[in-house]
């Protein structure tokens, strides 16, 4: 009997005793770098100051040396895009192809760099199609406004007339044997800011997709990339910003992975002169900043330049175009790249497209969904 | 008797799931799963690495300067905000007070971001996310 009651005490103590120790292990790690030991989940991140903005990642990954690697090579790109493609960098390309121009008496040929040359087909492709709501040649006005450098100013009439005279597509010429660009006008200037941020999220989404990690999470200045899981299946959400709040104020969540976001809206980069706000993006046909009806547009797309430039456009475009933009998604119509949009006008509605609505959570109880048909009683 | 012969009798099982039961429970505790608060921490990027990092759930009401700039963060109540820079654009400090893990301040002329994280991986604890759309 005795013996029994030893037993008893032994297995008792086994259990008890080694039990504990398992349990914490698989329950929790606390542990900020290697988040679960026994599926080996390693979560790196960083911060850096690129392309005019900042750019915070976060990579988790089976080893620790690959997420360490994958931060390293999307930082390395980025940078590189930053120095090839910036508008105030000296020696960049862009710098080159804008300072072309001015007293010559044809269009300079300026060699570009692949990846800006690819950046800058794009650029001119989208402009093409955009009906005037997008073009990178705005430059001209972004110096005319000086809308985010501080100073900005209400220029005279007669100037923003001579500015628009340099604005259009057409005066961007390139040529894709010889890789080179010229600028067909007396002072034209090419601003690739409506487009860039979408381009180096490309560029990322392509290292993640190269890499052997779980899932990764970057955000250039508000464009977030989302590709894969945090690992163990767990998946990212992504805040959309309440546009009439502060900057870590949100109206609901986005679950959803294998996107780029990309958001234009009147609360960024904005100016307030006598009392009026500008926003830092132009409309080409006006010479003006924009002045949407929209508060704030997100496009959810495969690809980061598309979505960049659709943002801008939608954004200059206003609720007209957001509506047959919906339409043309509930109709099946859209790209090749399932894009989606989130849109928040001034009387807070939200205007969601199809293809998001299972993966959008509204949280926020002072916005309410938009209804087909309201936005016109409003009005 | 026959019950005897049994190789594990019932009272064998009660002390066997007691004992599991138990260690569980233990296991539970240790891990932190019961305890009421979640420990939050403050990460100041300077640069583009880490200058600092501060467990806000434990730290009385301080201010942080950033050597080698006119940076100043002020900790109150477990939260964080920029409180006096010399910047252009003073962004930073309209950003106000963050203490939720999500939370995000940068001072872009400066070259300082504070971005606010768990200590415990929490994975579906409402209104946090994992970066904003903005
Ligand atoms: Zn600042």
């Amino acid at each position: 009997m005795l013996k029994k009651y030893f037993l008893y005490f032994v297995l008792f103590a086994a259990v008890v005793f080694s039990a504990p120790v398992l349990t914490a292990c698989t329950v929790l790690n606390n542990n900020p770098e290697q988040i679960n030991e026994n599926e080996n989940i390693y979560k790196n991140e960083n911060v850096s100051f690129l392309m005019d903005t900042t750019v915070t990642m976060t990579v988790y990954s089976g080893e620790d040396e690959t997420g360490k690697q994958v931060l390293e090579r999307v930082t390395a790109k980025l940078t590189e895009l930053q120095n090839k493609a910036s508008m105030y960098l000296p020696d960049s390309d862009i710098t080159k192809l804008n300072e072309s121009v001015g007293g010559q008496l044809h269009p300079v040929q300026v060699e570009i760099h692949e990846l800006t040359f690819d950046l800058l087909s794009r650029s001119k492709e989208y402009s093409e199609a955009s009906g005037g709501l997008f073009d990178v040649t705005v430059g001209v006005l972004t110096d005319l406004w000086k809308i985010t450098s501080g100073d900005a100013k209400i220029p005279g009439d007669g100037e923003i007339d001579r500015a628009l005279t340099q604005v259009g597509i057409e005066n961007l010429l390139l040529d894709k044997k010889r890789k080179t660009a010229a600028l067909n006008g007396t002072f034209t200037k090419i601003d690739l800011g409506g487009i860039a941020k979408g381009y180096g999220s490309d560029l990322a989404m392509e290292i993640f997709r190269e890499s052997n990690i779980f899932g990764a999470v970057l955000s250039i200045g508000g464009n977030v990339t989302v590709f894969g899981d945090k690992g163990g299946g767990e998946k990212f959400k992504i805040g959309v910003r309440n546009p009439f709040g502060g900057q870590n104020e949100i109206i609901g969540t986005l679950t959803k992975t294998g996107c780029i976001t990309s958001t234009s809206g009147t609360y960024e980069r904005n100016a307030v002169i006598d009392g009026k706000i500008y926003s830092h993006i132009f409309d080409p046909r006006t010479g003006r900043p924009a002045q949407s009806d929209i508060e704030s547009v997100t496009v959810v797309s495969e690809s980061g330049t598309y979505g960049d430039y659709l943002s801008t456009a939608l954004y200059v475009g206003g609720m007209s175009k957001v509506q047959e933009h919906l339409e043309f998604i509930a109709a099946g119509q859209g790209t090749d790249t399932n894009d989606g949009l989130i849109c928040i006008d001034k009387q807070k509605n939200v205007w969601i497209s199809d293809n998001l609505k299972q993966d959008f959570e509204l949280t926020d109880a002072a916005f309410t969904p938009g209804l087909p048909g309201s936005n016109e009683q409003v009005t | 008797m026959k019950n005897n012969r049994r190789f594990i009798s019932r009272l064998d099982l009660i002390i066997l799931f007691a004992a599991i039961a138990l260690s569980v429970m233990l296991g539970l505790v240790f891990s932190g799963v019961f305890s009421e608060k979640e420990t939050v921490s403050a990460v100041i990027y300077h640069g583009g690495s880490v200058y600092r990092r501060i467990n806000l759930t434990g730290h009385k009401d301080d201010r942080i300067k950033i050597e080698g700039h006119e940076v100043l963060l002020e900790i109150k109540n477990h939260r964080i905000a920029f409180a006096d820079t010399l910047c252009p654009d003073r962004i930073c400090e309209r950003t106000g007070f963050i203490g939720t893990p999500g939370q995000t301040a940068v001072c872009a002329p400066n070259r300082v971001a504070v971005i606010v994280i768990s200590d415990k991986h929490n994975p579906d604890k409402d209104g946090e996310v994992d970066v904003i759309a903005t």
